[in-house]
């Protein structure tokens, strides 16, 4: 939406296609965003009046199959036989989360009080910050880096940013729940952004959350409904087994089933991590291995909201710069 | 074992008897335990993969019971190799048996069902163990909880004689369950060997 609403405003015509209903992703779903808690519906707000704008054709609820160059020019076929013509082409699929079931140990969609952190956001705009059973939590645990820096599940690569996420969901909790007792279990605190350090301080030193230096290895639930989750406190050295009401699984990033059909059926290369691989790590992250096809946001790496406008922006400038100047 | 689980829902049809409380109606409720040489060392070849492995389970609802899914569920049986075959480890096997069987007691567990002889032997016999030591049983009304193979739980269910499946050569013996799921049996042929002689009969059986 941002490389779209740039590019109109320099002069281009733009189809913006998107598989959904509406646009905005999975921001839409978020309620507030990390390091200073906007709500996310105001970046949604920006981004919707990015592409107000003549140039730009809004078409939903439609996915891209496939594209085809001849010489210098697109045909972008989308899966209702429409072909539309372009001169260049952004490449936007974006992330899906880990589907969280796939780590059976951790017990999500076999006990009701598991939950993910796309779950909790979705209590948190609801205000209902409940267990099933209506109950309101006293212990609740965070669980870093599900589905992510684990070799088990085909991830090696870290998501980066389900650790600020936790710590920004722990700090919400806790508003919402002034005596809970709130744990985060994780492998490293990987706090890479701007003020992320910060809020992980103040997490600590203002908001009372505790945090425990170990991987989860099972969650089950007792006759009393409660969870029992199994950590190591690596720092103690000591086995931990602790008996929780809710348990929020920090759910990683994947490359979208979306943008793997369009590689397959177009031939842009992925990585290892089988993100979309841009031409150059260090001089081309918008460039792909196709002349004229760029990529925006997270479709390449887990990216932030700022790292991801940014991204999209930087790709217009690369579009601009083929279309005026060609290859070089 | 595979093939038990495969014939599984055959067995449900030949079966003379259900995984069922006959005077209540209601599913018994067994504990499932599967030996970690199964869904440990080979998850990928296991049946439902090393954390919910299903081979025992799938058995138990084909019969007609219920699995029960309580915290040290995939929590070793004791034995554990070297903790017990080094006898100074005993112990700390012993330690590992009461706390699955502590896990498990509130469930109620009418059954365990195993897939490993090891297991088998280990959750049998600790039981009575336990009792000596600290008089503990981890079953209903002062009983212990009856230890079976999924071969023994197939032939019971099938309608096989329970004595010539062999259930009473276990130390917790089976006279609960088999109460519980309506088989009629003569307590005088228990310790006679087919042509009819009498056997011994063995010392401190529990549930007897």
């Amino acid at each position: 939406m941002e490389a779209a609403g740039q590019l109109a405003r320099t002069g281009y015509y733009v189809t913006l296609i998107e598989k959904e209903a509406n646009t905005g992703g999975h921001v839409k779903d978020w309620y507030h965003l990390f390091p200073n808690s906007r709500d996310s519906a105001e970046v949604i707000e920006y981004l919707e009046k990015q592409i107000e704008h003549d140039n730009i054709l809004l078409i939903t609820g439609k996915t891209v199959e496939n594209f085809e160059k001849t010489n210098r020019t697109f045909i972008v076929r989308t899966d209702d036989g429409k072909e539309r013509p372009a001169d260049a082409i952004i490449v936007a699929t974006g992330f899906e989360l880990f589907r969280s079931e796939r780590k059976e140990e951790y017990g999500y969609g076999i006990y009701d009080n598991v939950i993910t952190s796309a779950d909790l956001e979705l209590m948190f705009r609801k205000n209902n910050l409940k267990r099933v059973n209506g109950e309101i939590p006293e212990k609740i645990g965070f669980v870093h880096c599900v589905g992510s820096r684990d070799e088990k599940v085909g991830n090696l690569y870290c998501s980066k940013l389900c650790c600020v996420t936790a710590v920004k969901q722990a700090m919400e909790a806790r508003k919402h729940l002034y005596n809970a007792k709130i744990f985060c279990f994780y492998m490293d605190m990987r706090m890479s952004g701007a003020l992320y350090e910060e809020l992980y301080r103040e997490s600590q030193e203002k908001y009372r959350i505790n945090y425990i230096r170990g991987k989860v290895s099972e969650v089950s639930e007792n006759i009393n409904n409660k969870l029992v989750v199994k950590v190591e406190d690596t720092l103690t050295g000591r086995p931990l087994k602790m008996e929780l009401d809710m348990l929020v699984l920090m759910a990683g990033m994947e490359m979208s089933n979306s943008g793997l059909k369009l590689a397959h059926a177009t031939g842009l290369l992925t990585g290892e991590n089988r993100f979309f691989a841009p031409a150059d790590h260090h001089f081309g992250s918008n460039r792909s291995n196709i002349e004229g096809v760029f990529y925006a946001g997270t479709c390449t790496a887990p990216l932030n909201v700022t790292e991801t406008i940014s991204h999209a922006r930087a790709a217009v400038s690369d579009v601009v710069d083929y279309l005026r100047n060609g290859i070089k | 074992m595979f093939l038990i689980y495969k014939l599984r829902n055959e067995i449900a049809e030949k079966a003379k008897y259900r995984l069922v409380n006959h005077e209540t109606g209601d599913p018994l409720n067994v504990v499932e335990h599967i030996g970690c040489h199964y869904s440990k060392m080979f998850p990928r070849y296991g049946v439902g993969g090393a954390e919910f492995p299903n081979v025992l389970g799938g058995m138990i609802e084909a019969w007609g019971g219920n699995v029960v899914d309580y915290p040290e569920r995939r929590h070793c049986c004791g034995f554990g190799f070297r903790q017990y075959l080094v006898q100074a480890n005993r112990g700390y096997s012993l330690s590992n048996t009461v706390k699955k069987f502590s896990s498990m007691k509130p469930f109620k567990p009418d059954l365990v069902l195993t897939n490993c002889p090891g297991c088998t032997m280990f959750m049998d016999k600790w039981q009575y163990t336990m009792k000596e030591m600290d008089g503990t049983v981890y079953g209903e009304n002062g009983e212990s909880i009856p230890v079976l193979t999924y071969e023994e739980l197939a032939g019971l269910v099938m309608g096989y004689n329970p004595w010539n499946l062999g259930l009473q050569y276990h130390m917790v013996q089976s006279e609960p369950l088999l109460k519980k799921l309506g088989i009629n049996y003569d307590p005088e042929d228990k310790f006679r060997t087919i042509d009819g002689r009498q056997m011994p009969v063995p010392e401190n059986l529990i549930n007897a």
